[in-house]
């Protein structure tokens, strides 16, 4: 698994709807990757741990934007008045950005919840895990869920302040992925700006094939692939 | 990817197919027999012998009006394939159907390479059919010799439209497509810059030296104060080119458009023209009244409108290109001095660039219904009606397929007899194939929305992939590809030219693809009555 690919999938396993009240912020998140390696030879098993990704996100009522930690490729997602979300994927390395419109996101068969995408976990999925106990993290509350859903573990450590994770735990029988909250800013207050995509050049999903030759498409075709990585 | 949801027992498939072909097959002989093809066939030499002793005549008549459809991408082997589908979705084995335009009077073939390209685009070969001089690609509607995005020598170069002499003359004009009207074939016939990615303000960027140029999205609506008085007529997709940039500014969600120079253009629209509507969705459009409605624009979609196959699922509502084709014809044709109008069905092109024939075949079918609906408006009199291709695709029609074969579907050949076999037809790697494919692209895919979602697959053209369990006709289904290449590509092969009314019998053997202008020009005394140099 390739770095772009771990932080995708950092934030894979989030779906569904919540509807809570959000705060604008900036956070910077961690993604780490247990697998459990069977070991035949004595039956033991093995814990092998992925070196931690490390990510970005921010966050108003209208946006939400993520980056890797070397901020080449991000994504943003744009709420309009009539619930709509556009998609774009941000090829920071590239200046180069293509536009998704809400009607691609449908035939892509991935039309996506806001509320979801905002606060990163599912609210209907936390709904359903138990509440064990309340800690705090710096000022802010912090509520422990844990429970059992469709055969995935999840233990969750929750900010309701900030509608948002600080702990994601979440354990398969062959793996646990644990997302983790590092550090956490107003949006006016933080250190990790979201780069200005207003001069990058720009371009439709729909115009991807009138425009095999152009170099960022063509390049990317041929490698990283044209994706919409955020799946349901 | 679905493939495996899709699995259909090879048995009940194979059963399926072969006995609706027989039945089908059954039908036709009542009406085909060998007495049937040869009366068949004197009739239309008798058709031609009189459309031939027309011809002097026609070819001198002047057109009142001038449609010009251009399928984009729709080359002959799009044509053919859709001719079959269309006809099969009638319950007809298909092969013996014909669209409606294939019916018109006179042909040709068009030659369509660029100045520069062998295969070409569609700016360079729309710029060639609005103004009789081909040009090179990616530039819209100037001379040759510019270099693309750089408008330093834009004066001297701007190659002078059909639609602006007839502007300029005081026909009402019209251009309606499924793309967004700021794209390369309908901005060819009112804008002139060397970059056909200039739509709007902020595409700046992609220019070299934008100096002298304005984007093409403010050239839509500033024609007014360059020829005649406008556009009367503008619909089809691309909203987001003409607000700004600015949250609130999209009727449809309140979402932001691209224009960074503080121009609503929808509002100028309004303003500067008298009995003006601005729609964006299908109810708007439905209740405009051509009669008292002089200037209509109308922009369903922040970027291109839908396939037709996804129509009925778009969020705002939609016109399809045949409502908007009627309701242009309707606002443009209260003026005496005649119109232009020129019709797009855009996305025929981007299907087959995402390898997706269902959908290119379903738009081309309502392209051809649109045809019939302004054949059907007009008085073949005095309205040239001209239906032809920008350029064609590496889209192949393959095998021997039985007939009535389902054109989307795999490859059932005849036997030793010549009757249908009861398998399908196995390649030397012991697969079926289908009779539609493609030379490149991204290849084989079966998903459950077909269309741009190929993009978001990985690919897999270059290898075969076994299609026995595979439901070939679906609207999800992407055909196989030799060449893997990001997306299918344009082909350099010619592509036809059908037409009918005054000026049609000049349509004759095989052109340069820029002949279409002169037609038009002749038919319509355009130049002459305009006065315009055809270079500016």
């Amino acid at each position: 698994m390739n770095l772009k690919q771990y932080f995708i999938l950092s934030i894979l396993l989030m779906t569904s709807a919540a509807e809570a009240e959000t705060i604008d912020v900036s956070c910077v998140y961690e993604t780490t990757e247990l697998s459990q390696q069977k070991i035949e030879k004595n039956s033991q098993h093995d814990i092998h741990a992925e070196k931690p990704i490390k990510w970005y996100f921010w966050r108003t009522n209208t946006m939400v934007e993520v980056s890797n930690e070397e901020q080449s490729f991000g994504e943003k997602w744009l709420l309009n008045d009539k619930e709509q979300v556009f998609y774009q994927a941000l090829y920071h390395d590239k200046k180069f950005l293509l536009d998704f419109q809400p009607a691609d996101l449908e035939l892509l068969g991935r039309k996506t919840n806001w509320s979801v995408r905002s606060t990163i976990f599912p609210q209907n999925l936390l709904k359903n895990l138990k509440q064990k106990t309340v800690s705090h993290y710096n000022q802010y509350e912090k509520i422990r869920y844990e429970g059992e859903i469709a055969g995935i573990e999840y233990k969750i450590d929750w900010l309701p302040e900030f509608n948002l994770p600080f702990r994601i735990e979440k354990k398969t029988s062959d793996e646990t992925l644990v997302i983790e909250l590092k550090e956490v800013y107003p949006l006016t207050e933080t250190p990790y700006k979201q780069q200005l995509t207003e001069t990058y050049d720009d371009m439709d999903y729909a115009d991807i094939g009138d425009n095999e030759s152009h170099p960022v498409v063509a390049h990317l075709q041929n490698n990283s692939g044209i994706e919409y990585p955020h799946q349901h | 990817m679905k493939t495996n949801n899709k699995i259909i027992a090879s048995s009940m498939l194979l059963t399926a197919v072969i006995s609706s072909s027989l039945v089908a097959s059954a039908d036709v002989k009542a009406v085909e027999s060998a007495e049937n093809w040869y009366s068949q066939g004197q009739q239309a030499t008798e058709d031609a012998l009189m459309d031939a002793k027309k011809a002097i005549s026609n070819s001198r008549r002047r057109a009142k009006n001038i449609i010009l459809f251009v399928g984009d991408g729709m080359g002959v082997s799009t044509v053919t394939a859709a001719r079959i589908y269309d006809g099969q979705l009638k319950g007809n084995m298909g092969e013996e159907n014909r669209l409606f335009f294939e019916t018109f009077p006179y042909q040709a073939m068009s030659k369509t390479y660029n100045t520069n390209q062998q295969t070409p685009d569609s700016a360079g070969t729309m710029t060639a059919m609005m103004t009789g001089m081909k040009s090179k690609a990616g530039v819209i509607s100037v001379g040759q010799s510019m270099p693309r995005a750089d408008c330093t020598t834009i004066e001297g170069n701007t190659l002078t439209t059909a639609l602006e002499h007839a502007e300029e003359i005081g026909m009402s004009t019209g251009i309606v497509s499924t793309a967004r009207i700021t794209h390369a074939t309908p901005a060819a016939t009112y804008a002139h810059v060397p970059e056909r990615n200039y739509e709007d303000d902020r595409d700046v960027s992609k220019m070299t030296n934008a100096d002298g140029c304005k984007d093409i999205a403010s050239q839509l609506i500033d024609l007014k104060d360059r020829y005649g008085d406008g556009l009367e007529v503008v619909l089809g997709g691309g909203r987001k080119n003409f607000i700004k940039r600015i949250n609130g500014a999209d009727p449809e969600g309140g979402g932001r458009g691209e224009r960074l120079d503080d121009r609503d253009l929808t509002a100028e629209w309004l303003a500067d023209h008298p009995n003006s509507s601005y729609v964006w969705n299908q109810s708007q459009f439905d209740a405009i009244n051509p009669v008292t409605t002089d200037h209509l624009l109308g922009l369903f979609n922040m970027s291109h409108m839908e396939y037709e196959e996804d129509r009925a699922s778009d969020s705002g509502g939609e016109p399809s290109l045949t409502e908007m084709t009627e309701k242009a014809i309707d606002v443009l044709k209260k003026n005496r001095k005649g119109f232009f109008l020129q019709v797009e069905s855009g996305r025929i092109d981007h299907a087959h660039h995402a390898g997706n024939a269902q959908r290119a075949l379903s738009d081309t079918i309502e392209f051809a219904n649109a045809v019939k609906k302004a054949y059907e408006m007009t008085d073949p009199k005095d309205t040239l009606i001209i239906v032809t291709a920008d350029h064609s695709h590496v889209f192949t029609i393959a095998g021997y397929p039985t007939r009535g074969n389902p054109i989307l579907g795999k490859v059932i050949g005849n036997d030793g007899a010549g009757n249908p076999k009861l398998n399908y037809d196995l390649a030397s790697d012991s697969m079926p194939y289908t009779t539609l494919g493609y030379t490149n692209g991204l290849g084989f895919a079966d998903l459950e929305l077909g269309g741009d979602t190929r993009y978001s697959e990985p690919n897999a053209a270059g290898s075969r992939t076994d299609l026995t369990f595979v439901d070939t006709e679906g609207q999800g289904f992407h055909q196989e590809a030799m060449v893997p290449l990001g997306s299918e590509t344009h082909s350099a092969e010619d592509v036809a030219i059908y037409a009918s009314g005054p000026g049609a019998s000049l349509f004759q053997g095989t052109v340069e693809q820029n002949v279409v202008f002169h037609v038009m020009n002749k038919a319509g005394r355009l130049s002459k009555r305009s006065g315009l140099p055809p270079i500016q």
